[in-house]
């Protein structure tokens, strides 16, 4: 039987492994199609882990935690919707990559620690 | 300014780069598992009161550097092939490129990536393509140039044959001809047959151009609008006008401008209305020459492919002075301007 140890470190490897691979891919793949679809990787993982963190924060009722998980999930749809609206303009797509790896990163380290 | 030429990276160094990409990810994600799965544990433990011992802290260092190990292996190969198959998919590509190369599909480029080898690739497929479209199209322009060539000069071969089968069926009434007439006759077929060698030796040349230089060209204009009366006077009434300052000089193909009247005797002969006269004027105009020839059009006498050809005939010897020819027809009466420039 798996302890709730064995699953916390689960949990934090396939994270940490699926968060680098998706930030790398996003911004080492060259070909566009490829990129957006590890882009819209990264935001949902983005938001996934930001609920993971907020939902601790209101668990542990730690308001800067939570406030981390709100402004994350905020970053990861603002990043959708600049990639949206940006209808192939690349230094919109770059900015919209940054921001989802910023809030990858961010809501990553907050969830986890 | 000048574009500073691209430097060129090598595949292999590209590829070996790509290697360690992958490697120091892994294991900076090696790293990072290890350290912070510790720090995780131990915060987990001291959260919930647990107590370890060294040898379990050993067992648990050597899990997560195992587990470390074998995630990060994992991503390096998800990584690596996924780089990897980003190159493999330009090989791809540029194979599918030659390929389209040998159905004869010319217009398709092969996108360019990066600047190693594979571009420089996708490069010379692209230069081969184009190439070979440039040599196609060339081809097909000349071919239709050679193609309208033998058109406009069958066309205009049938002008003098006609006159030579007039000549010819009146020869045949001997008995109402006088010798000097017969005679007559005799030298304006010899003159007519003359004229279809020389459309067919220019036929046979793949139209070759024997401009000469003529000192006094007024003559020579006199002469062809003299022979343009010859063929028309019988059977309409002709205003023929030259209005040139002074005399010139330039160079003409005989030939040609022997085809352009007898195009426009053809076209008078066959849509021009006989009670109406037949206006023909020579004049000088920016240093080129400019003939202009109008006439009522005959009723019933729609303009047939014949007349077309013709026109296009007149067109194109006007192209090789550089020249342009002007054709319509208002209220009934046609006009036609042929400037000739560079004389």
């Amino acid at each position: 039987m798996l302890t709730s140890l064995d699953l916390l470190i689960i949990v934090f490897m396939a994270l940490a492994a699926v968060t680098l691979l998706s930030l790398c891919l996003m911004f080492l793949i060259r070909n566009k199609t490829a990129s957006k679809v590890f882009f819209y990787i990264a935001s949902a993982l983005g938001l996934y882990v930001s609920w993971i963190g907020f939902r601790i924060g209101i668990g542990g009722l730690f308001p800067f935690q939570i406030a981390i998980g709100v402004l994350t999930a905020l970053m990861c749809v603002g990043a959708f919707v600049l990639e949206r609206v940006s209808k192939g303009n690349e230094k919109a797509f770059m900015i919209a990559r940054f921001i989802s790896a910023a809030a990858l990163v961010i809501g990553f380290f907050n969830a986890i620690f | 300014m000048t574009e500073k030429p691209r430097r060129r990276r090598k595949l292999t160094h590209e590829l070996l780069g790509l290697v360690c990409l992958c490697l120091v990810l892994s294991f900076l994600l090696y790293l990072f598992i290890t350290t912070f799965g510790r720090v995780l544990i131990e915060e987990h433990c001291f959260q919930n009161d647990i107590v370890m011992d060294e040898f379990d802290w050993y067992d648990v260092d050597n899990t997560l550097r195992g587990v470390g190990f074998a995630v990060s292996a994992v991503f390096f190969t998800i990584m690596f092939f996924a780089l990897f198959g980003e190159r493999l998919a330009y090989i791809r590509k540029i194979t599918a490129g030659v390929e389209i190369l040998r159905d004869g599909n010319y217009g398709k480029r092969v996108e360019l990536r990066g600047r190693n080898e594979l571009t420089e690739l996708a490069e010379a497929v692209n230069y081969l393509s184009e190439s070979e479209q440039k040599l196609k199209e060339k081809e097909k322009r000349l071919y239709k140039e050679r193609e309208e060539l033998i058109r406009t000069l069958s066309h205009d071969i049938r002008t003098p044959l006609t006159s030579i089968m007039s000549y010819t069926e009146l020869l045949n009434q001997k008995e109402t001809l006088t010798a000097e007439e017969q005679k007559e006759y005799l030298s304006l077929v010899a003159k007519k047959t003359e004229q279809i060698k020389k459309l067919t030796d220019i036929l046979l040349d793949g139209g070759h151009r024997e401009p000469s230089f003529f000192e006094d060209a007024r003559l020579l204009f006199e002469q062809l609008a003299a022979e343009f009366e010859g063929e028309l006077e019988d059977d309409f009434a002709l205003l023929t006008a030259f209005s040139y300052a002074r005399a010139f000089s330039g160079n003409f193909d005989v030939e040609e401008l022997r085809r352009i009247f007898d195009n426009l005797i053809s076209n008078v002969k066959k849509y021009a209305e006989p009670s109406a006269s037949v206006e023909l004027s020579i004049s000088q105009k920016d240093g080129g020459i400019v003939i202009r020839q109008s006439n009522r059009i005959a009723n019933n006498k729609p303009p047939s492919e014949s007349y077309k050809m013709g026109l296009y005939s007149i067109r194109r010897i006007a192209q090789n002075y550089g020249g342009t020819v002007e054709a319509h027809d208002e209220n009934g009466t046609f006009e036609i301007i042929i400037t000739l420039s560079n004389i």
